[in-house]
């Protein structure tokens, strides 16, 4: 059990032996985190709220499905990832669902400040960007990006090896750059992968 | 180094990610390849976009917590107590029904045709199917169909 220097998974053991004030610690630490990983995950704020809690009622009711062969954190991104794609799931089996991942509609933009309409447009075109990306690849990205984790960190929540990790970033940012390419200030991009010929280094 | 392979190894010198041996050839080869400096330039400025969707508030607490599972548990009470079994007291219980499915498997096994035998032993899987346990569950399964099976055999038959 390498894990039972993390404190947290010490908190953990000590919710599965009934210390509900562990599990309250931990709701505390973690409940910001798990939810805004669903927000960049599905782009929707109400449906993060609901798959935030659900990820915590599922640790409440089931608390032994934890094992401290990962450290807490790394079990609970995976578990999060898990009712992300169980909510995706959902929508595509849901008749009103046009696609996963939808932006949040907006008030009409005419009516807003210039600034702020162009702010509004820019965010809901980096959501859908996201959301458009294969989901082990918007995952990689928004633990990357959004919640600070290192590759082998990633690596461990994917249960992957850290190449892997690095070859789904270089695809999801390459792709992302590609998406947001005119929304990007003073983007003056080249091909994606061409160099000038005369710069072609062997 | 070549264009290629820089490309590949662009995010993760972005990131901090590479290790400092290739860190530096990377920066050998960004040193005389305009293209390269491009692209690296072109990805911090989509890293340094995404960051205009902010992070939101949650607007549940630890008692909505609590209340969720409350509403689960009693949707499904048969959950709720497999939830709470200890995993010893379950291992006990799944030995115990072993132990007692070999010893009834074998008095009833040795009574091919016999009025007990018509009757049966039910397996652990029917008895998963009945509980609505995966397959894994078998030995809990077990255990349930001994605390249900009869006390005592059938005194009808022969031997």
């Amino acid at each position: 059990m390498k894990h039972m220097e993390d404190p947290d998974a010490q908190l953990m053991l000590a919710f599965q032996r009934g210390d509900e004030s562990a599990f309250a610690a931990l709701f505390e630490h973690y409940r910001a985190r798990v939810l805004n990983t669903a927000y960049h995950f599905l782009g929707d704020k109400d449906a993060a709220q609901d798959v935030a809690q659900e990820v915590f009622v599922r640790i409440y009711t089931s608390p032994k499905t934890y094992r401290p062969d990962a450290a807490f954190s790394t079990w609970l991104y995976r578990v999060t990832a898990n009712a992300c794609f169980d909510e995706i799931r959902k929508r595509k089996r849901s008749t009103s669902a046009a696609s996963e991942g939808l932006p949040e509609s907006i008030l009409d933009p005419t009516a807003l400040p210039e600034d702020q309409a162009r702010s509004n447009e820019l965010k809901r075109e980096v959501r859908a960007a996201v959301s458009a990306l294969p989901g082990n690849q918007r995952l990689a990205v928004i633990l990357q990006r959004y919640e600070g984790l290192s590759y082998q960190q990633i690596a461990d929540v994917l249960k992957a090896s850290v190449p892997a990790v690095e070859s789904l970033l270089f695809r999801a940012k390459h792709s992302l750059r590609t998406r947001l390419s005119a929304y990007v200030e003073g983007s003056d991009m080249v091909g994606p992968t061409a160099a000038s010929p005369e710069e072609e280094k062997p | 180094m070549n264009c290629k392979a820089a490309k590949k190894l662009i995010p993760a010198l972005i990131d901090g990610e590479l290790r400092p041996e290739k860190a530096a050839s990377l920066d050998q080869h960004l040193a005389s390849c305009h293209s390269c400096r491009q692209e690296m330039a072109a990805l911090k400025r989509t890293v340094e976009t995404m960051g205009v969707c902010g992070n939101i508030e949650p607007s549940f607490t630890l008692a909505d917590i609590r209340e969720r599972a409350a509403q689960r548990r009693s949707r499904d009470p048969v959950f709720a107590w497999l939830q709470q079994m200890p995993r010893l007291a379950t291992a006990a219980m799944v030995l115990a029904a072993l132990t007692a499915g070999s010893v009834s498997g074998v008095y009833y096994g040795s009574h091919v045709g016999s009025r007990s035998h018509s009757r049966g032993v039910v397996s652990t899987q029917r008895v998963s199917d009945s509980f609505g346990l995966d397959a894994f569950d078998d030995g809990l399964a077990g255990a349930l169909y001994v605390a249900h099976a009869p006390t005592q055999p059938n005194t009808e038959v022969t031997r």
